[in-house]
């Protein structure tokens, strides 16, 4: 075993030694970074209200980990303490990961004057194997501004909208994904749905009987909830109409299905999904036998090792002993002369 | 004279008697009668069976015929095993029967008779000698005494469809038809559309296929018919249905349910080729888009496309991005790319609601667009500071094309941004001043650092150092100086340990092939009282967004 065992260390540390000896001597690598948006601004903060941005580090070659530092700067002390990094100032980029996002939560206080504000924030890439004379560090400038008032905006923007199939004789719903860009929680006063047969004839319009609010500076999924009609199962178009005081935010067809209103998973699909099941459990058996045989090959290995190659087993009987007078004497605890080398240790580091 | 000789010759015999019995016609003891009975309101169709019964007492005993005429006049057979014959048209004559049994026989309506047929029968002897009755034309008022009536086939002589039409829509159905009866009510006529030839009839006011109905009428005077909708060709497919040709056959049948001679007859109707529809278009789930430092993201645009043809139907199915500046009209072929705001033609792929079959009228699909690092950013609210297309945003557009060459497009309601991306890549990334004696500098020899941007906007650069360092031996950071070209030591900058911005103006990069460039020349001064070693220090080149009018 401890041969083996040696022999294994050897591998590795030669391995490891040479690649490190690669990346250090190397002095002409290449270094890039790169943080999206580019450009952050708020300027209907009120004092008191949060906000959350999102940032973006990307690399081009994430052919190893590293790590990016954060450094936030403002002309004004205060404000540097409003904003929080999440998940720190060092953000750990893996090696693989072309893109790795961070948070910077400004929380203003309630006591924060109006006005506005502004600061630098930085992103530099520390890359290991870098190395050289003078150490060039590639970084990212962002400029953040923010203006704290004490006047209410409302402004929603529909960004996208989606309807599931439904089953006869449930209410409809459709998902909005709505942009809240005022400093307020807020939602659209009403939803309308217009149902199309699939020749795009008018079946029915409905009128939203709930429609969900968005949390100040947050973009949101939100129901938009109607009442259910006496559609037949079938396939329709749902123009969707989304009004904020009576104007037209938004509007999408989308299609959609009225389904029976028993829907089991068809037969295929139940023994795929048993089928799957069973290749899991399949696949984990392996793994674990793969690990017994792993195991038992080792402890004979292991086993075999104790055995040295030209020593006997040590007997399980005692040696015959035909009287006192020639009872064998303990084994000689030096080696005999002569013999130097041959009996030095048969182990080598 | 009479004498006794010859009187002696005669001798006793048996005198023979003789009388002829003449013979006596047969007479009818049961009266001729149609059975069923032929009356105008239940008449016999052409190509069926007048039937007549009667039953007749011949005096001779004699067999006898029943013969039915259409004039008052029979001749009679002359002989045994000869029928009688009429003068004019015989309607039919029985076999010889047995006296005082019934006789019947039929006559088949034939398409050139009248529509009320006078008939007058008689019975007659079989017998040489044979001798007739008079004529009967039945003693009942039940409609089985003559005349007897024959219902004709209705005539049919077109078949044809109103138009060719969508899937969805109805099919008229005419007929030119009318029925030449009109013996005690005029009859009328209906029509019965089948989608096979295998046979319909006409029953009650309704007509049955032994293929599927599409359509029947009731009766009418003439030109009878219908309607039926495309979905009734499918068998109830929800409306969906391939586009092409299908044959449907037409029945006529008068108002005594009698098929006209020409049925079926066929036509063909036209479903039309419809236009697809493209819908629930959207573009990167409605999030906006960031970029990666000099790469691709993958973008995804996904739609449903619907055709009431059939999914099958689907040749083609593509999506673009472009910004909105640029406009779906001129972003939707390939030869209009340009990674800096258009992706054209990039072939869609069904993901999710699969097309299973002929009858399913739609599919899922999804298209991924790898964008540029360099695709123009539209966040943002200056066009000095932010981004060149601030008031802009990034669109998709799906186009759907069938087998037919008939397409939708269709954009996306809502576009999303598409992010600034600051990036910066620089080569090398360290700077070897090489070997120097203490108090000397670099003069015109320059350490060259390339820096690019990897990103969708020009950038400017800030630079910072630190002093360099061995053992205790300082070379302070501003002994480093830089230069936006090549320069002599003491025309550079000093370098400082705060950031100072340098007006690189790197620009922005229009082509992943040719990346935007600028490079940062350095120079050192090595103090005179440095101590002999390798120092070592670090300097940041930080990217900014450059001014946009510099990009």
């Amino acid at each position: 075993m401890k041969h083996h065992l040696k022999i294994f260390i050897t591998f590795v540390a030669t391995f490891f030694i040479a690649g490190l000896m690669l990346f250090t001597t190397n002095q002409n690598v290449s270094a890039s970074i790169g943080v999206a948006p580019g450009t952050a601004s708020n300027d209907v903060l009120l004092p008191g209200s949060e906000y959350d941005q999102v940032f973006t580090i990307s690399r081009s070659n994430p052919e190893s980990a590293a790590t990016a530092t954060i450094e936030w700067d403002s002309t004004i002390a205060e404000v540097k303490d409003w904003i929080a990094f999440d998940p720190g100032l060092r953000v750990v980029l893996p090696e693989g990961e072309t893109q790795v996002p961070f948070r910077a939560k400004i929380t203003v206080p309630e006591d924060a004057q109006l006005g506005t504000y502004d600061g630098i924030f930085r992103i530099s890439l520390e890359e290991p194997g870098n190395d050289g004379q003078v150490v060039v560090v590639p970084a990212v400038r962002i400029d953040l501004t923010f203006t704290i008032t004490n006047e209410a905006v409302s402004e929603l923007y529909v960004r996208a909208a989606r309807m599931e199939n439904v089953k006869k004789g449930d209410d409809f719903e459709v998902t909005l994904k709505i942009e809240n860009k005022g400093n307020a929680s807020d939602s659209p006063t009403e939803a309308q749905l217009e149902i199309l047969d699939l020749h795009e004839e008018l079946v029915t319009t409905l009128e939203s009987t709930s429609v969900g609010s968005v949390d100040a500076f947050a973009i949101q999924d939100v129901l938009a909830k109607f009442s259910s009609s006496s559609l037949e199962e079938g396939e329709y178009f749902g123009v969707v109409k989304v009004f904020d005081n009576g104007e037209l935010l938004f509007q999408d067809q989308l299609y959609f299905k009225v389904l029976p209103e028993e829907i089991l998973p068809p037969q295929d699909e139940v023994a795929a999904q048993a089928e799957r099941g069973n290749t899991t459990l399949l696949i984990i058996l392996l793994i674990i036998l793969a690990v017994i045989v792993v195991i038992v090959l080792v402890y004979f290995l292991m086993k075999k090792d104790d055995e040295a190659p030209g020593e006997s087993p040590p007997s399980s009987t005692p040696p015959m002993v035909s009287s006192l007078n020639n009872r064998p004497g303990p084994p000689s605890s030096s080696p005999p002369e002569g013999t130097g080398a041959e009996n030095s240790s048969s182990e080598s580091v | 004279m009479f004498s006794f000789s010859t009187l002696a010759f005669v001798s006793a015999q048996t005198p023979d008697t003789s009388v002829t019995v003449e013979n006596t016609a047969p007479d009818f003891t049961v009266d001729p009668l149609e059975t069923p009975a032929s009356t105008g309101t239940s008449p016999t169709d052409v190509d069926s069976n007048v039937t007549w019964l009667a039953t007749a007492d011949d005096v001779n005993e004699d067999d006898y015929f029943l013969i039915v005429c259409d004039t008052d006049s029979v001749v009679a057979g002359g002989g045994t095993g000869n029928a009688p014959a009429c003068s004019s048209t015989t309607f039919c004559v029985s076999s010889a029967t047995t006296d005082e049994t019934q006789a019947t026989c039929s006559y088949t309506a034939q398409s050139g008779d009248a529509e009320s047929n006078d008939w007058f029968a008689f019975v007659c002897d079989d017998v040489a000698g044979t001798s007739c009755s008079t004529s009967s034309q039945g003693s009942l008022s039940d409609g089985s005494e003559s005349p007897f009536k024959v219902n004709h086939r209705p005539s049919f002589t077109v078949f044809a469809d109103g138009g060719d039409q969508d899937p969805g829509g109805d099919f008229t159905m005419n007929a030119t038809a009318s029925d030449p009866d009109t013996d005690t009510a005029a009859d009328t006529v209906a029509l019965v559309v089948c989608d096979s030839n295998g046979g319909a009839t006409y029953t009650g006011g309704t007509g049955s296929c032994t293929g599927n109905k599409l359509c029947d009428t009731s009766l009418i005077a003439s030109n009878p018919n219908c309607m039926f909708n495309t979905d009734d060709l499918t068998a109830g497919a929800g409306g969906i249905i391939q586009d092409g040709n299908y044959t449907v056959y037409g029945y006529v049948f008068d108002s005594h349910d009698l098929d006209s001679g020409a049925n079926p007859t066929s036509d063909t109707v036209t479903v039309n080729n419809v236009t697809p529809v493209v819908s629930s278009v959207t573009l990167n789930s409605g999030s906006d888009i960031t970029l990666s430092d000099n790469s691709t993201v993958n973008v995804v645009v996904t739609a449903t496309v619907t055709d009431n043809n059939s999914c099958e139907d689907l040749a083609t199915v593509s999506g673009n991005v472009y910004r909105s500046g640029i406009g779906l009209s001129t972003c939707d072929e390939n030869a209009e790319d340009n990674d800096n705001f258009c992706y054209a033609e990039v072939t869609c792929t069904i993901s999710g609601n699969t097309c299973d079959n002929a009858t399913d009228s739609s599919a899922s699909y999804s298209c991924t667009i790898p964008v540029q690092f360099h695709a123009d950013a539209t966040d943002g609210s200056s066009t000095v500071t932010d981004s060149e297309y601030p008031t802009e945003n990034w669109l998709s557009s799906v186009y759907a094309e069938d087998d037919g060459a008939n397409s939708d497009i269709t954009e996306v309601a809502a576009g999303v941004e598409m992010l600034s991306l600051i990036a910066i890549s620089i080569d090398p990334a360290a700077i070897d001043y090489g070997s120097l004696a203490a108090g000397a500098n670099t003069g015109a020899t320059n350490q060259e650092i390339a820096v690019f941007s990897t990103g969708n906007v020009g950038i400017d650069v800030d630079l910072r150092g630190t002093d360099m360092t061995f053992s205790t031996f300082t070379i302070p950071v501003g002994n480093q100086e830089y230069n936006d070209s090549a320069f002599t030591f003491t025309a550079g900058s000093d370098l400082t340990a705060s950031d100072v911005e340098l007006e690189l103006n790197v620009l922005k990069t229009l082509l992943s092939s040719s990346i935007g460039t600028e490079s940062v020349f350095w120079g050192i001064e090595i103090p005179g009282t440095a101590g002999s070693g390798v120092y070592t220090g670090t300097n940041f080149i930080t990217a900014l967004k450059s001014e946009v009018a510099d990009w």
